[in-house]
């Protein structure tokens, strides 16, 4: 026998969900692909040194709108947990604290940001260093910056995989849409742990591997701040 | 309830809260002001270095005392959300989320302060860099140790404004306490994203902004220490969630 009411609460979160899952696509693409995509030329610590000082300021609120994405989505979490909680509460509980690990590896990797930033500063104290030394450097932190996102894009992929299974399973919303997310949130885990093993595949794979779930998460943002989640129909 | 007599009763959460808390703050001001930026001269990365090699002892004291500050705090989350599950559970949660957040963030920020420490060291395989150099890699650590905090005050800008609405709300807190609260979020936000956006401008409202911050903190741990909670309106409270079921 299915659960076949919803409370209010539920709709409140969903909708909640449904507007953080749109905000959070646009300041995290905003960073990721527009600010750092704009600037990091790679494999040329030089030109992207040159770049960065060159847009500062546009550095910084790439990484200003990471952090809004990841606290954006803890709250997102939250809400998405409070949505499926009923359908079974331990395993909504795992996918949230996947996602909440997400969350604080995604918001440490931007010290990275930061430290390249001031390697490029012109510090006094940094005059230790030549110039190439100092880009060297730089460019090590924005790479790392990209190797911590491989991490946190497993915990992300692993948590969206339980929700979206959730979600199939409660028929709160489309069930294609949930069979469409938990298909998506695995081909990021999966490709984001075998880029880390063979890197040769990130040239080949990124931007490409995060469509599906793109398109899963903006359909589902608009779902559910639209149409909301409806009680499934019990036999 | 038979559940309900194992439990913790909220006055006694209140006190260790408010314990906790002292702790917390006393802790907190000692290893940030007190200790560490004795030792840190701005600006001078060869004398803070030689401060630091010559007072590594303090030095090792003012981080383990961090980790102190981060490990009451966790425990300090669980009894907020304990505290003010009552008023909203859900918003109790989003509290514990951003706080273990913020937490894991500053323990692993920690890490810097040990690598200015590897960098000053002495040790053979440093040879390979000049003295200078070591000194300005470890004042780079420093500095992403400020940064690091910075964006772990993101997630603890939003504890705060949660908190904040929650003591407001909850019946058995002053409202006052929840203003205050409120506006310490505000602070450590208006203060990270100053820092990230304008990190000259930072320096020169640092106090003015974590004044309303220690302001509201500190009340909070003396009303927990002293007051506690009304807990004659927190069991009506808790009990009429029961009852709906929420």
């Amino acid at each position: 026998m299915a659960i076949c009411t919803i409370d209010e609460s539920q709709r409140k979160a969903a909708k909640v969900a449904g507007f953080l899952y749109l905000l959070t696509i646009v300041t995290a693409n905003f960073a990721e692909f527009y600010a750092r995509g704009r600037m990091i030329v790679p494999g040329d610590a030089v030109q992207t040194a040159r770049n960065i000082a060159a847009s500062e300021r546009l550095f910084r609120l790439g990484t200003v709108s990471n952090l809004i994405t990841f606290a954006g989505v803890v709250i997102l979490v939250v809400a998405v947990y409070v949505v499926l909680k009923p359908i079974n509460r331990n395993v909504a509980l795992l996918a949230a604290f996947w996602r909440l690990a997400e969350c604080a590896i995604f918001a440490l990797i931007t010290l990275n940001d930061f430290v390249a930033l001031r390697l490029l500063s012109g510090a006094d104290y940094l005059r230790a260093f030549d110039t190439q030394q100092l880009q060297a450097l730089a460019y090590t932190f924005v790479r790392a910056h990209d190797a911590g996102y491989l991490i946190g894009l497993v915990f992300f992929g692993l948590g969206s995989t339980v929700f979206s299974y959730l979600s199939f399973r409660s028929r709160y919303i489309p069930r294609g849409l949930a069979a469409w997310g938990i298909f998506s949130s695995l081909v990021v885990a999966i490709v984001t742990l075998a880029i880390m093993v063979f890197p040769s595949l990130a040239a080949v794979v990124i931007p490409v591997y995060f469509a599906p779930i793109f398109i899963f998460e903006v359909i589902l943002g608009f779902w559910l701040l639209v149409k909301g989640i409806r009680a499934p129909i019990v036999d | 309830m038979t559940s309900h007599a194992v439990e913790s009763s909220p006055q006694t959460l209140a006190r260790l809260g408010g314990a906790l808390y002292l702790i917390i703050i006393v802790a907190g001001l000692i290893g940030e002001l007190f200790m560490r930026d004795k030792l840190i001269v701005p600006g001078d990365v060869a004398v803070t270095a030689n401060n630091i090699m010559a007072s590594q002892l303090l030095w090792r004291i003012s981080v383990a005392g961090d980790l102190i500050v981060l490990v009451c705090s966790v425990a300090l989350a669980l009894i907020f959300y304990l505290l003010l599950r009552p008023v909203s559970k859900n918003l109790a949660l989003l509290a514990v989320f951003f706080n273990l957040v913020e937490l894991a963030i500053d323990g692993a920020n920690k890490l810097n302060l040990f690598k200015a420490l590897f960098l000053l060291g002495n040790a053979d395989y440093l040879k390979a860099f000049e003295p200078h150099q070591l000194q300005a890699l470890a004042y780079l650590a420093l500095k992403s140790h400020d940064y690091g905090f910075g964006i772990s005050l993101v997630f603890f800008g939003f504890v705060c404004l949660i908190l904040g609405y929650l003591l407001f709300r909850s019946g058995y807190f002053p409202k006052t306490l929840g203003v205050l609260m409120t506006i310490a979020g505000l602070s450590y936000l208006t203060n990270s994203f100053t820092l990230f956006l304008a990190p000259a401008f930072a320096n020169r409202i640092f106090l003015t902004i974590f004044l309303p911050a220690f302001v509201g903190e500190a009340s909070l741990c003396l009303w927990l220490l002293v007051k506690g909670v009304n807990v004659p309106k927190w069991e009506e409270k808790a009990s009429a969630r029961r009852v709906s079921g929420a």
